[in-house]
């Protein structure tokens, strides 16, 4: 017996079934589509005369009482895993690459010297009175980051795997901006330490940096990839 | 039924031996394949393939390729050079721990 295909108009009311359980983005759609029209066409050649409905509700039955939820939850969580080893990797990449870790000693040493000789001499910004070097870390981190945002494309934000890569690196910057010592002091003790967590910050903010960038690239690549197989963004179409 | 649960334990190991075996496969042949190698006994679940083959490429063990067949894309699994590897350990991991549930069941027999 010969397997019966389903048509571009069949696939359409599948894509739409799935839609209507609430799996909208393309790339999620996707992963469910060939699995589900696979089932639906075994079921139709096995039994002629049944309608397209009547094997859509049989084969969605067999995916569980989860129905096709268990693929999304799926998906999702490894999506962002796979995304998390790329980052860590990368982070691994740049604390093994020697000539690398010179530059990020020295721009470490720097921002240490020049921050210990604004808590030393006094050297606050005008609003707040905080060490301006701290300031100037702080409002850099704040420059790139929002430079980061702007290179991703409205294209590659409504992109699942964009936002996926973004849910994996979102949060870093933000808890480090909260540990900068900025407040002045007439403590040595403080003032070193001070200045030496400031220069932790910058070194660890540079290294995130780079990896978030190799990490951003790799989403984008996979985003391409299903774009080339599906040029439409209409999950429908 | 019962199957279905002993099969859970040894999903990753059995989706690495079909790959050994096939070269590369998609999600929906797989759980075919083993319909029919266990003519009928064993039954893959969606819902248990899936989160499995998603945790085998988050682990580089697999790696997909996509390709537009019959007007819509099917991803393709095959293994990494690291999934490779691990296939033969994992199933010999396997035969060695089905061969201590089998001195438990059939104590008898095992030691002659």
């Amino acid at each position: 017996m010969d397997k019966m295909k389903l048509s571009q108009e069949q696939l359409k009311e599948l894509r739409y079934f799935i839609y209507k359980r609430g799996f909208r983005e393309p790339e999620v759609m996707m992963e469910i589509l060939d699995h589900f029209a696979c089932k639906v066409e075994d079921k139709l050649s096995a039994k002629p005369g049944m309608s397209l409905e009547e094997a859509m509700k049989e084969a969605h039955n067999e995916f569980g009482y989860n129905g096709f939820y268990s693929i999304k939850a799926s998906f999702d969580v490894f999506t962002r895993r796979r995304y998390r080893n790329i980052y860590w990797t990368e982070v691994k990449a740049v604390l093994s690459n020697i000539r690398l870790m010179i530059v990020l000693a020295g721009l470490g040493y720097v921002v240490y010297a020049t921050s210990l000789w604004a808590f030393i001499n006094k050297h606050t910004d005008w609003l707040f009175e905080e060490n301006v070097v701290g300031i100037c870390v702080w409002l850099a981190m704040l420059v790139v980051e929002l430079y980061k945002l702007s290179q991703i494309s409205k294209d590659l934000k409504k992109s699942y795997h964009t936002h996926a890569a973004r849910m994996v690196i979102a949060f870093t910057p933000y808890t480090m901006w909260m540990f900068l010592p900025t407040s002045m002091t007439d403590s040595p003790k403080r003032i070193m330490l001070s200045s030496l967590v400031i220069a932790l910050i910058v070194v660890c903010f540079t290294v995130h940096y780079i990896a978030s960038i190799k990490l951003l690239k790799e989403a984008k690549k996979d985003y391409e990839e299903f774009k080339s197989f599906h040029p439409n963004e209409n999950p429908l179409a | 039924m019962e199957q279905n649960q002993v099969v859970k334990g040894s999903l990753t190991t059995i989706i690495m031996k079909l790959l050994e075996d096939n070269g590369r496969m998609y999600g929906y042949e797989m759980t075919k394949a083993v319909k029919e190698i266990t003519a009928n006994k064993m039954n893959i679940t969606e819902a248990a393939l899936y989160p499995a083959l998603h945790k085998l490429v988050a682990d580089d063990i697999l790696t997909t390729t996509t390709e537009m067949v019959d007007g819509r894309m099917r991803k393709y699994y095959t293994l990494t050079k690291k999934g490779k590897k691990e296939t033969a350990n994992k199933i010999s991991a396997l035969q060695e721990a089905l061969g201590s549930v089998q001195l438990i069941l059939n104590p008898k027999i095992a030691n002659g």
